[in-house]
């Protein structure tokens, strides 16, 4: 579903982000992605949505070559990838519903579809009844199953999460984390960045372990650092 | 299509509303430099109008001396249809010329009062067969016995023909200064509203919607400023067709004017320019801004 080869990312300020990552990740897995601030998840992560391109190596997503890609394939890449922020990214001046079902509406689905699904898509996030609501009177955690929502309306074959409890307290993490488990049960590939000690430990799932750009641990069922 | 179609007009008007005054600016700038270009394009076409009905009606004038004898007077006509460049000879004699003066100033006292037919020459009043030939008949009978000068009356109307020439080239350029502006302030505009919606445009990009699909509300916005702008020329060149030509109409009748139907023809052009223009200024200020 996704795979590194040799992959390294230098940026234009000489800030080496990937040094020689190579990856393979499954279909249906879910892979926690850790390390320190400024290891090189965000960029990882940016190099499956090819929001940037590698300098050295290839990058797989999805049955699809990126290097190279002609920038008018982007999109239908980008459908196959639902994506997660800290920031949850919301657009202030629409509704719950507006926010998801603008995501289909953007990449051309017909009304009837939008109607459709995402009533059923809040439903799975549990925010049927915040359906009409503006993202200013909800919760950071209602926040973020909204923009859970947007990203898997779409029924995407990845799923990719920035720190998506960054700016969460722990409990309302653990409701998150319930969330993206039911979604990745569904089949959804599941790639996360974190340093959130507490979930990877609690969830045992495979964690990929960054240093300075470089991977320097690779464990199925792992937890967030050793003897740490 | 139902969605897309609504979302579009959603988009564009928001984003017209928002910078209200730059669209406004906008527009202005698009309205006044269309509607430049297109006083030049009525100018060229009135001096088309009065070039084609003015010089086939022009004609060379050879005045006599008083002094010319009968003979020399029927020699001159003779060796005139000879040169073969002649299409036809009219004589005026000064008493013809006086009630062409008359006719032509009518109602005009002063002048009336200081004319008598003694001091108006009889003339030949030549047509050519080429206007062009002017120079090779003038030279030939300019010395002729009982001629007093060969006047070429097209040079009176070249003058006319020069001034309004200027007037043209004067309005298309500053047009085009007028154009350049307008592109730069509809490319400043759209960068201002892509930028205002810079978080809605990111997380369409995310989602996977296209590059046109982000793009399109924004040109269709600088194009929606164009049209407006060149339907306003349009009505500005209207408006000065009705006032403006339709007095001269009255006063002047020897030469067409440019009518209604003539601004007409130029309004979807105007509206094709200011369109066409919008789109490229929009397209090209967003190729750098909204590149995935």
């Amino acid at each position: 579903m996704i795979r590194l080869d040799s992959v390294t990312k230098t940026y234009r300020n000489q800030v080496t982000a990937l040094r020689d990552i190579s990856v393979e990740i499954t279909k249906g897995e879910f892979v926690f992605l850790v390390g320190a601030s400024g290891s090189g998840k965000s960029t990882f992560i940016k190099l499956l949505l090819k929001d940037e391109d590698p300098d050295r190596g290839e990058v797989y997503v999805a049955g699809k070559r990126l290097n190279g890609m002609k920038s008018w394939r982007v999109p239908t890449l980008r459908r196959d990838l639902g994506c997660v922020f800290q920031d949850f990214k919301l657009l202030e001046n629409k509704t719950v519903t507006e926010n998801v079902g603008f995501a289909l509406e953007v990449i051309g689905k017909p009304r009837q579809t939008i109607v459709r699904t995402v009533p059923e898509v809040l439903e799975l996030v549990g925010l049927r009844h915040k359906a009409k609501a503006y993202p200013g009177e909800l919760s950071g955690g209602e926040q973020q199953r909204v923009s859970i929502a947007r990203a898997f309306v779409n029924r995407p074959r990845i799923l990719l999460c920035d720190e998506p409890t960054g700016n969460l307290d722990p409990t309302t993490s653990v409701g998150i984390m319930k969330l993206l488990d039911r979604i990745n049960r569904t089949g959804t590939t599941l790639v996360m960045a974190t340093h959130d000690q507490h979930i990877v430990d609690s969830m045992r799932r495979r964690v990929i372990e960054l240093d300075e750009g470089a991977l320097i641990r690779d464990q199925t069922r792992g937890v967030y650092g050793y003897g740490g | 299509m139902g969605a897309r179609w609504r979302y579009l007009a959603n988009e564009v008007a928001i984003g017209l509303r928002r910078n209200l005054l730059m669209t406004l600016a906008t527009v202005v700038t698009v309205t006044v430099s269309l509607a430049l270009l297109g006083a030049g394009m009525l100018v060229q076409l009135q001096v088309d109008k009065a070039q084609r009905v003015l010089y086939g009606e022009v004609e060379i004038s050879i005045f006599l001396l008083d002094s010319i004898s009968a003979d020399q007077r029927t020699s001159l006509e003779q060796d005139l249809s000879d040169t073969g460049l002649v299409q036809e000879i009219i004589y005026v004699s000064k008493e013809q010329a006086y009630r062409d003066v008359q006719e032509i100033f009518a109602g005009d006292e002063t002048i009336l009062e200081s004319v008598t037919p003694e001091i108006l020459p009889a003339s030949f009043r030549v047509k050519l067969d080429d206007p062009q030939q002017f120079e090779v008949v003038a030279s030939q009978f300019q010395a002729y016995p009982g001629v007093e000068e060969v006047v070429d009356q097209r040079e009176v109307l070249d003058k006319f023909f020069r001034i309004m020439n200027a007037l043209r080239n004067g309005a298309v350029a500053v047009a085009l200064l007028q154009l350049f502006a307008a592109a730069a302030l509809i490319s400043n505009t759209i960068r201002i509203t892509a930028f205002a919606r810079r978080e809605q445009t990111g997380i369409m990009k995310l989602v996977g919607a296209t590059n046109w699909y982000i793009r399109l509300p924004f040109i269709l916005e600088g194009i929606t400023a164009g049209i407006v702008g060149a339907l306003a020329a349009g009505g500005l060149l209207w408006l000065g067709e009705a006032t403006l030509v339709s007095r001269l109409k009255g006063e002047v009748n020897f030469i067409p004017f440019i009518t209604t139907a003539d601004v007409w023809r130029v309004i979807p052009v105007l509206v094709l320019l200011g369109a066409g223009l919008a789109a490229v200024a929009a397209f090209l200020s967003l190729r750098r801004f909204l590149d995935v």
